[in-house]
């Protein structure tokens, strides 16, 4: 019988601690507490890690460079798998039993089924997911996020393809590839009414599921309508799989990847496939020639010798600094709540990280951050800009869609 | 004083709960659980709320696949369509909440026949496979049918009224999930004990020997499915409810696998088998939560080999327990019941 003791004895043992009190070392009042929820083991773990990773080092080179004016930043991390009722579990927790300030969201899925919950309880959150239904304050007062949308940056991509287009006999031909769920679905409305407006064919749609094994069949369909360009929407270990079997095939289209699959991992995880194929992007390269670099890349090196830098880990960095701005505005004004964090952002007028990302423009009607990304193409296993910031106006017609 | 427990008629011999001893147990958890509230927090408040919804679910499951032998990987779906049933009806047609409930209920029973005709040809895992093309159907109808269900976007959900109550509010949706649970658990006793409980029971043993003593195999095949799902589109129109915006990703296959899981740990076959599997699988995604969030606060440069951790020890525990436990949590229970009753003379 005591294998029975023994195992009352754990049962209780565990729901003492799961039920109890949560350690709470963080209670001192110098202490704000910001929630990342975020995805490190699920279809989108590689691209997370990276992220974390680079949002970890920002606190750690904010709060030993003077913290939120003296005050330490202090991140907490959930894992959610891109399981969206992992996202709604870890989010009740971080709202409601880590009192966070605000919170950062990654899955697209998470996002949308939150979208309610954090306008009812006010929590101001910096978003991955650049979904542009997030932009308009009247109905996500909350949401933040530091890049152009996915449409905005697909229209800029479609932009570049007609700007470069030298063949006046007919137009650019382009296809659409994504995982069908709403962050793949998201900019198809935007770009395919712009390509219209611009003169860019849009083909039929190659759905292209997570996790991908396999897009053989989907880029043979492809090859039927013989497009110039494909756009991916995926992230680099999915994407990676469709550029393989395109070389294996192949293929002569170029490919263009947005900006969740275009990071340098596609590159090692390509093993070469990637070479030449574009993406477009906001934030710098890691190790780019920009001011605001030279802390990333000492950090990185200081705190993870040996591993690779990643645009990813960047992005953690812009999205960190925000914050910071932001919690230190909010914090000078004597308002430190989610309203006062909220009022901090929109204060924002091309707020610069040094160029790590493009300059930030928050207002109390739009939610818009920027609307300027940079064209980009791997050369010699290297990511190199192809073009100069395009810009695109702040027009009314594709805001909030 | 009788020493012991003796039965003078078929009434008292049929009693769930038998002696007064278990009586007051019962009362004083249900007291427990009515006073939860009142000295929990926000978030556990609503960690209870997941953990009713995955009960009711897991009873569906367990009636289908523990009692009538019928391995189910389709459940999450079905929950899905209970989900969006009662969140249109709310919102498209102006139904009350109740209401909604039930006719979710009875549209995921619906389904769940349909799927489940293939039962009568189809045992084992070859059912398994049919119900996994359940799993995929509705989803690929909920991520397509944009009008009805808004698509990959998602859909709103109306927070549910019932007179004063507003099931946005955690707290009245926690007692409605209660009460619910609990006439889920006493309705799935009582269809156990009845006649159609034996035939279930016979089915799942031999289904042969079943059928030659006169058990009509496809309609209790059916009717199993049809109470299983039932259940499901309840516990998916609660699951509507909290999370107050639902996606096709709130009800994937791996939502499935949890759930069957989550039956296979408690115990397949018994009542408090969904209860103690629900348990056991909530109790300990939270604490490995809660030690990798505070171990991850502690080392924020090793944060990926912890979530790694995490995974390992998650699937190395519910294996450890399938060897240490093959018949799951509530044959563990019994065993201490019994041990209890004979002590301190357990010759």
């Amino acid at each position: 019988m005591k294998k029975c003791t023994i195992l009352i004895a754990v049962l209780a043992v565990a729901v003492a601690l799961s039920l109890g009190p949560l350690p709470n070392q963080a209670g001192a009042a110098d202490v704000i507490k910001w929630g990342v929820l975020i995805d490190l083991s699920g279809p989108t773990s590689d691209w997370g890690k990276n992220q974390v990773k680079g949002q970890l080092d920002a606190m750690r080179w904010v709060n030993e460079n003077g913290g939120i004016n003296g005050k330490e930043l202090k991140l907490i991390v959930i894992d959610d798998g891109y399981d969206t009722r992992k996202g709604v579990a870890g989010y009740n927790r971080l709202v409601d039993s880590e009192k966070v300030l605000g919170l950062y969201i990654q899955s697209t899925g998470t996002t949308l089924t939150l979208v309610k919950k954090i306008v009812a309880d006010g929590v101001a959150t910096i978003a991955a997911s650049f979904s542009s239904k997030l932009q308009n304050p009247e109905k996500t007062p909350f949401s933040f996020f530091v890049s152009p949308s996915y449409g905005t940056m697909g229209r800029i991509a479609l932009k570049w393809v007609r700007m470069t287009w030298k063949d006046n006999n007919r137009n650019p031909k382009i296809v659409y590839m994504y995982p069908d769920g709403p962050y793949g679905r998201d900019i198809l409305e935007v770009c395919k009414g712009y390509a219209k407006k611009i003169g860019v064919d849009v083909g039929p749609d190659q759905v292209v599921d997570w996790p991908t094994k396999d897009a053989t069949v989907q880029l043979t369909n492809m090859t039927r309508y013989d497009p110039d360009y494909a756009y991916i929407t995926s992230t680099a270990m999915n994407g990676a799989v469709i550029l393989k079997n395109a070389k294996a095939l192949g293929i002569k289209t170029k490919f263009i990847s947005n900006i969740r699959n275009f990071e340098e991992s596609l590159i090692t995880l390509s093993g070469g496939a990637a070479e030449g194929t574009y993406g477009v992007h906001p934030i710098a390269p890691y190790g780019a020639d920009v001011p605001g670099m030279k802390k990333v890349v000492g950090s990185h090196e200081k705190w993870h010798p040996g591993e690779t830098g990643t645009n990813v880990y960047v992005e953690g960095w812009v999205n960190i600094l925000s914050v910071t701005e932001a919690l230190k505005a909010a914090d000078k004004a004597g308002d430190l709540t989610p309203g006062g964090i909220r009022n901090a952002f929109e204060q924002f007028r091309n707020f610069s990280t040094g160029g790590l990302g493009p300059p930030l423009t928050f207002t109390k009607t739009d939610h818009r951050a920027s609307m300027a990304a940079k064209m980009y193409q791997i050369q010699n296993g290297k990511i190199v800009p192809v073009s100069d910031w395009i810009e695109l106006p702040r027009d009314m017609e594709y805001f909030g869609k | 004083m009788p020493a012991g427990l003796f039965h003078e008629n078929y009434r008292t011999d049929e009693r769930i709960f038998q002696t007064w001893f278990v009586r007051i147990w019962l009362i004083a958890f249900l007291v427990t659980c009515i006073l939860f509230p009142v000295f929990a927090s926000k978030y556990m408040i609503s960690i209870m709320i997941d953990v009713g919804i995955a009960i009711i679910a897991c009873h569906g499951l367990n009636l289908l696949t523990g009692f009538t032998g019928q391995i189910s990987l389709g459940h999450a779906a079905f929950m899905g369509v209970g989900a969006y049933t009662s969140s249109i009806l709310v919102s498209q047609a102006g139904v009350p909440f109740i209401v909604s409930l039930f006719c979710a209920g009875a549209m995921t029973a619906l389904i769940g026949m349909i799927f489940g005709i293939p039962s009568l040809r189809l045992r084992g895992l070859y059912l398994a496979m049919a119900t996994i093309a359940a799993q995929f159907i509705i989803e690929f109808t909920i991520r397509r049918w944009d009008n009805l269900t808004g698509g990959v976007n998602g859909m709103y959900v109306d927070p549910g009224k019932l007179g004063p109550f507003h099931f946005d509010d955690p707290l009245h949706l926690y007692y409605l999930t209660f009460i619910l649970v609990v006439a889920v658990t006493m309705a799935t006793k009582n269809i156990i004990r009845s006649r159609s409980g034996r035939a279930f029971v016979a089915i799942r043993d031999r289904y042969l020997a079943a059928e030659v003593i006169g058990v009509n195999l496809f309609k209790y095949r059916l009717m199993s499915f049809a109470v299983s799902s039932f259940f499901a589109g309840i516990a998916g129109a609660l699951m509507a409810q909290y999370l107050e915006v639902i996606t096709h990703e709130s009800f994937t296959i791996l939502h499935s696998v949890d759930y069957l899981a989550m039956c296979i740990i408690g115990g397949l076959g018994h009542i408090v088998g969904g209860i103690f599997g629900v348990g056991f699988w909530f109790i300990l995604e939270r604490m490995l939560e809660v030690v990798t969030t505070s171990l991850n606060s502690a080392y924020p440069d090793h944060i990926t080999w912890f979530v790694s951790i995490r995974e390992i020890v998650f699937g190395l525990v519910i294996i450890l327990f399938l060897i240490f436990e093959p018949d799951g949590l509530a044959a563990r229970w019994r065993a201490i019941r019994a041990y209890w009753k004979l002590w301190p003379f357990s010759y």
